[in-house]
């Protein structure tokens, strides 16, 4: 029989240990010392303390001087950072040097460098001869949330060698972005019913035999091309990969119209309603050019995607996004109206809102409203019952829940 | 059943060996620090398997919570086990001591997090503080010192381990795990200690605050039985001012002032009323005769803010060669608590006396007799006894002969007048005026009254000897001319103080020769030399002719003190004899004829940066050295006195010469960094030109450059332009700087190729090709060089 409490009846609780911790610092302590020290080496005339009392100022002097010299040598250059989506793991590098030897500095980004993370320590640097050559200094993390951001300074913290006093100097490098695309979601193939009524039902490229499409030549493979559009034996014969291109006489398109009003940012974190419609349009668009697909943006994005390289540059436009102050929702469902109005060839039309929209799209438009459920955004421990992809006409309302999985919903099984 | 999940999370991997070695090091130096005092070489040991033990605990790795929490428990409980062992056999500091170090030993076991480093440091913190308060030695700063690098050193450890900690694993650059260099860490210790060195010299010492401050410590306890019976049975004196003079004395007829004079008396029988010369604690007859004629080992230690003289007993009858006293009783007086709290008399302070309140601690370092040296006038005793005595000349007793490790603590105010100390002062009632006439007749007949009775009391003082030289009252009257100020006896008794102290000798062979013996006349008039009895008796006898009431006291005089330990260190040769004459009717005032000792002045607190003081120290010691020791004879003191002695003159050499250049030439250096600012700001502006124009110059000089060096000088030259902020020339960076350049196409296009080719072709270019990539290397060095920005 064991009768054993479990041992974290007897942990203190954190939130003491926090508070315990948050007063009980280095500093604070070594502080306490020497004045305790320095009253009773006066109050009872115990000259032998005073030889204490020296110790500890000199100390403090070295905890003064010491870091400020090694920060004052301290030279930083940032290097290229790679975009990358959230969710992927992102390398930033420096390039630091200094003079003479600098020991235990810690480089971090400025705190106002979104996103604010907790901990955005880049890297810890405990020795570092850097006379000769500039060191690299590099540390991968997990990019968490979609960001942008122009880093032209770097903090470093030094509390060498004692770690009483922690000195901190922003150090001005040359100007690198770090950019976070949304995070994707992998779209394989959309559901056959959400497509009925559309022009285009061959959106599957199982389907898509380019039977009423017109051969317009080869070119060089580009990525996001479909691998079915490899021309096997041309590629061959050449050497590279060459890829078919066809005049589409029916051209299948999808307009993304961006929502980026104030009213769209509600949640918190990665669990955000403009998040996740983002991360839904950089989904589809992906999505599209794989299928050979045409987007239109329209809304707060603008151009199209017909090319990865337009692709990238619709990432970039997301990621350097931010939720404009637009007052109503009503200009949104204006837009969506106008955006429809003008690219009323595109035959699935997406808009992204918090309540269904009166739309007019033309006879051959499918118009796909996702529509973020208010309620399980701002309540996250509130539960909200799932409703159904309903069709009115040729709308579509895809209702979206905070916590559902956005990958199932958009892969076939609504 | 098996154990809760909770309970198998695995500890937190120990910590690294740099760390659980400086950590186990400040524990163990601490405990060493305060082991030491206690036990000597075996507490050095403790301390030595407190480390193993502080060693293996950080070491140890135990699979789960719950095993390293019973392993825990068991330590922290024979921790317990050990306090109550220590509490009831060594007492309660110690077995604190042992406490905590057994609880930092389970705390080492128990814990994951870091705070069992920094309780360890505080560990040995506190058992290294606990020593301090104890510790009288100056070599305890070494404890400290190797303590504080220690800690320091941990601390270190402990930050850069949290730096490795917060960094991320995956970052690349190379080198960074690599330790810190021995170098490094060896600077870093020394320029800690040096910079600590140099604060602690020139720290300047406050004078002690004494609150809540008590005598405690003392080894001994006195009793006698009874003494406490007699104290019981008799009145209390409390009533009477100490500083009275007479007033409760009672003449002692049984025992003739000439009787046996060299008989050394037991000292617990206090019947030693004849002076015999300084006891045994202050023999400085070295016994050990082949080093040293003396020995001048410290026999008090005395923790006091100004330098002391405390009193031991006080002689009136002098019979021309011996002192003795005329009167005898011993008062017992109960200790409360082994404390007793004099009642001042509020006439101290009608007089115009600048008083001054100084607490002081005596620890008895050597056996003594029973007379508790204090300063005048005491005002408060602590002292480890339930039952004192006081004599008729108002000195104290213990019950028993003072032991060594005997600690009191006593409270004296000092006052002062004219700049001189006074031991007491005479009660007197000052500016009073009667309603009338008759009223004021009588006030003032009862104040002559009073003097007269006062003179009447002090007769005893004024007793010279039968046969005494004659000549001694003419010098006397020769040295101490009347004035007509205001203190005129204070003058005549100063004057014979200056007298004595500038035109005798001091010599410590008389010591050997004639303790308890003072050929007076001989010493006036024919040797001029002698120790400081002969001092104060001639001048007790010379102040006894010109009727100014004087008696010779002997105790310890305090005033070397160890600038180290801050402690007043009393040695052989401070066991003194003094002077003290009641003048002008105000009180008895405290003369030092003896040119030797410093003069007992208006105290004040030896202040002072801890260097001025340890230079007064080491001359103090180096004055009794020269007096003691055998000359040419080598000594470690000696040496290190000399070595001290070199520094400060350096020192004190370099330090002048500065002040002369800055304050004799402050317009050349105003001038000059005038001049530096504007340089700086031009060569910031125009520095890099002119590094470039240098080049030239060079390259001018020597036209004959490798691929190599017109690639580095290149290189430079853009750097100096500010165009390459970073090390290495990229061939980006190149192609960038021909493209720029005023070469021709062709010269471009070869450029480029060349470049190129000798950058990546693993064969070296051929010896044309070379030469032509030199010479398209020149031209665009030259021509980068020559631009001007």
């Amino acid at each position: 029989m064991n009768n054993a409490k479990p041992t974290s009846n007897l942990a203190i609780p954190e939130h003491w240990q926090a508070r315990f911790y948050r007063v009980v610092q280095m500093r604070y302590v070594v502080i306490f010392l020497f004045i305790a020290l320095s009253f009773i080496a006066w109050n009872r005339g115990l000259a032998l303390l005073y030889g204490m009392v020296a110790l500890l100022l000199a100390m403090f002097a070295i905890s003064v001087v010491l870091p400020q010299l090694y920060l004052a040598r301290l030279r930083v250059r940032s290097l290229p950072i790679a975009p990358v989506h959230a969710g992927d793991e992102q390398t930033l590098s420096l390039n630091v040097s200094a003079a003479t030897p600098v020991y235990g500095i810690s480089l971090q980004l400025p705190t106002a460098v979104p996103p604010q993370e907790p901990e955005q320590a880049l890297a810890a640097l405990t020795f570092a001869r850097l006379r000769s050559h500039p060191q690299l200094v590099s540390q991968t993390h997990t990019a968490q949330v979609r960001s942008y951001a122009l880093i032209d300074t770097v903090e470093a913290h030094c509390a060498y060698p004692f770690g009483i006093l922690q000195w901190r100097k922003t150090l001005g490098t040359n100007a690198v972005s770090r950019t976070v695309y949304p995070k994707l979601i992998a779209i394989r193939s959309l559901p056959a019913q959400w497509l009925t009524g559309a022009s285009q039902n061959d959106a599957h490229p199982q389907q898509h035999q380019h039977g009423d499409d017109l051969f317009i030549g080869l070119r060089d493979y580009r990525y996001g091309d479909h691998y079915r559009r490899i021309d096997w034996r041309a590629s061959a014969r050449t050497g590279d990969i060459k890829v078919r291109e066809f005049e589409q006489l029916e051209q299948p398109s999808f307009l993304l119209i961006i929502n980026a009003d104030t009213a769209m940012n509600i949640g918190d974190g990665e669990r955000n309603a403009f998040e996740h419609s983002l991360s839904l349009a950089a989904s589809l668009a992906t999505f599209a050019l794989r299928q050979g697909y045409h987007t239109v943006l329209a809304g707060a994005c603008h151009g199209s995607v017909a090319s990865s390289q337009q692709l990238t540059d619709f990432y970039q436009q997301l990621a350097e996004l931010n939720p404009q102050d637009r007052a109503a929702e009503s200009n949104y469902n204006q837009r969506v109206n106008d955006a429809l109005a003008d690219h009323s060839r595109t035959s699935v039309a997406v808009s992204f809102s918090l309540e269904p929209l009166a739309s007019t799209p033309s006879q051959h438009q499918n118009h796909w409203q996702c529509v973020f459920d208010k309620n399980s955004y701002l309540k996250p421990l509130m539960r909200v019952p799932r409703q159904p992809v309903t069709a009115q006409g040729n709308r579509r309302i895809i209702p979206i829940r905070a916590n559902d999985n956005l990958e199932r919903l958009f892969n076939g099984s609504p | 059943m098996a154990a809760p999940k909770a309970s198998i999370k695995p500890q937190a991997p120990p910590l690294p060996g740099v760390l659980s070695l400086l950590c186990s090091a400040c524990v163990a130096i601490g405990f060493a620090g305060f082991a030491s005092l206690q036990l000597g070489h075996l507490g050095i040991s403790l301390s030595l398997v407190v480390a193993a033990l502080m060693w293996f605990s950080l070491r140890a790795t135990l699979e789960n919570t719950q095993q390293r929490h019973k392993v825990a428990e068991t330590i922290a409980g024979g921790g317990i086990v050990v306090f109550l062992g220590l509490l009831l056999s060594a007492g309660l500091m110690p077995s604190l001591m042992a406490l905590l170090i057994v609880a930092q030993l389970a705390l080492n076991i128990r814990a994951d997090r870091d705070n069992r480093i920094v309780s360890a440091i505080l560990i040995g913190l506190v058992c290294l503080l606990a020593g301090a308060a104890e510790a009288k030695s100056g070599s305890y700063l070494g404890y400290m010192a190797t303590y504080g690098l220690a800690a320091a050193f941990t601390l270190k450890s402990l930050y850069l381990k949290r730096l490795g900690e917060q960094g991320s694993p995956a970052h690349s650059a190379s080198g960074q795990t690599a330790g810190i260099p021995v170098k490094h860490n060896a600077k870093l210790a020394c320029g800690t200690l040096g910079l600590a060195l140099l604060i602690y010299l020139f720290m300047p010492r406050l004078p002690a605050g004494n609150l809540g401050a008590n005598a405690g410590g003392s080894d001994h306890f006195y009793e006698n039985p009874s003494w406490e019976q007699e104290a019981d049975s008799q009145p209390s004196d409390d009533t009477q001012p100490a500083g009275a003079p007479n007033g409760s004395e009672v003449a002692d007829s049984t025992r003739p002032a000439s009787a046996a004079p060299n008989a050394k008396s037991h000292a617990s029988e206090d019947d030693g009323y004849r002076y015999n010369g300084f006891d045994d604690s202050f023999s400085i007859k070295n016994p050990d005769s082949h080093a040293s004629r003396f020995s001048d080992g410290i026999v008090a230690r005395v923790k006091s803010d100004i330098p002391l003289y405390l009193k031991a007993r006080v002689f009136d009858q002098f019979d021309g060669e011996r002192w003795s006293q005329s009167k005898q009783r011993l008062r017992k007086q109960r200790l409360k608590r082994g404390h007793y709290q004099a009642k001042i008399s509020s006439f101290t302070q009608a007089l115009s006396a600048q008083t001054m309140l100084v607490d002081y601690q005596v620890h008895i370092e050597r056996p003594m007799r029973s007379n508790i040296p204090f300063a005048e006038t005491l005002t408060e005793l602590d002292f480890p006894a339930t039952v004192v005595a006081r004599d008729a000349f108002g000195q104290w007793f213990a019950p028993g002969a003072l032991h060594a490790g005997t600690v009191y603590g006593a409270q004296a105010q000092l006052a002062i007048i004219n700049n001189r100390l006074f031991s007491e002062l005479t009660p007197k009632t000052q500016g009073v005026t009667a309603a009338n006439a008759e009223a004021q007749t009588l006030l003032d007949e009862a104040v002559q009254q009073a003097q007269q009775q006062r003179f009447a009391e002090l007769s005893h003082y004024l007793t010279l000897p039968s046969e005494l030289d004659p000549r001694i009252a003419e010098l006397a009257r020769d040295n101490a001319p009347q004035s007509t100020t205001d203190m005129p006896q204070l003058n005549q008794a100063i004057a014979l103080e200056h007298f004595l102290r500038n035109h005798y000798e001091y010599d410590f062979d008389s010591i050997f020769n004639s303790q308890n013996y003072t050929p007076l006349a001989s010493f006036l008039f024919e040797t001029r030399k002698g120790h400081c009895e002969y001092f104060a008796s001639a001048l007790t006898i010379m102040l006894r002719t010109l009727d100014i009431p004087a008696r010779l006291v002997t105790g310890l005089l305090a005033h070397s003190q160890n600038p180290l330990t801050g402690y007043f260190e009393v040695r052989a040769l401070d066991g003194h004899a003094w002077v003290e004459a009641y003048v002008d009717d105000t009180g008895w005032v405290l003369l030092e004829p003896t040119a030797y000792y410093p003069m007992p002045e208006k105290p004040v607190h030896n202040g002072g940066v801890t260097a001025e003081k340890i230079q007064q120290y080491i001359r103090e010691l180096e004055r009794a050295e020269q007096e003691t020791s055998t000359n040419g004879a080598f000594s470690w003191a000696a040496t290190l006195r000399r070595a001290w002695y070199a520094t400060t003159l350096v020192v004190t050499v370099a330090l002048a010469t500065v002040k002369w250049l800055v304050l004799g030439f402050w317009w050349l250096w105003l001038a000059l960094a005038v001049l530096a600012v504007v340089a700086l700001r031009y060569w910031r502006q125009y520095g890099g030109q002119l590094r470039n124009r240098y080049l030239l110059y060079r390259l001018n000089k020597k036209p004959d450059l490798t691929i190599k060096q017109h690639l580095a000088w290149l290189h430079q030259a853009l750097q100096n332009r500010e165009q390459l902020p970073e090390r290495g020339l990229t061939i980006e960076r190149f192609m960038a700087l021909i493209a720029a350049s005023h070469l021709s196409s062709e010269q471009r296009q070869q450029a480029a190729a060349l470049f190129n080719q000798h950058y990546y072709s693993r064969h070296p270019l051929p010896n044309e090709q070379a030469n032509r990539l030199r010479e398209i290397l020149h031209k665009l060095l030259r021509q980068t060089l020559a631009e001007h920005r």
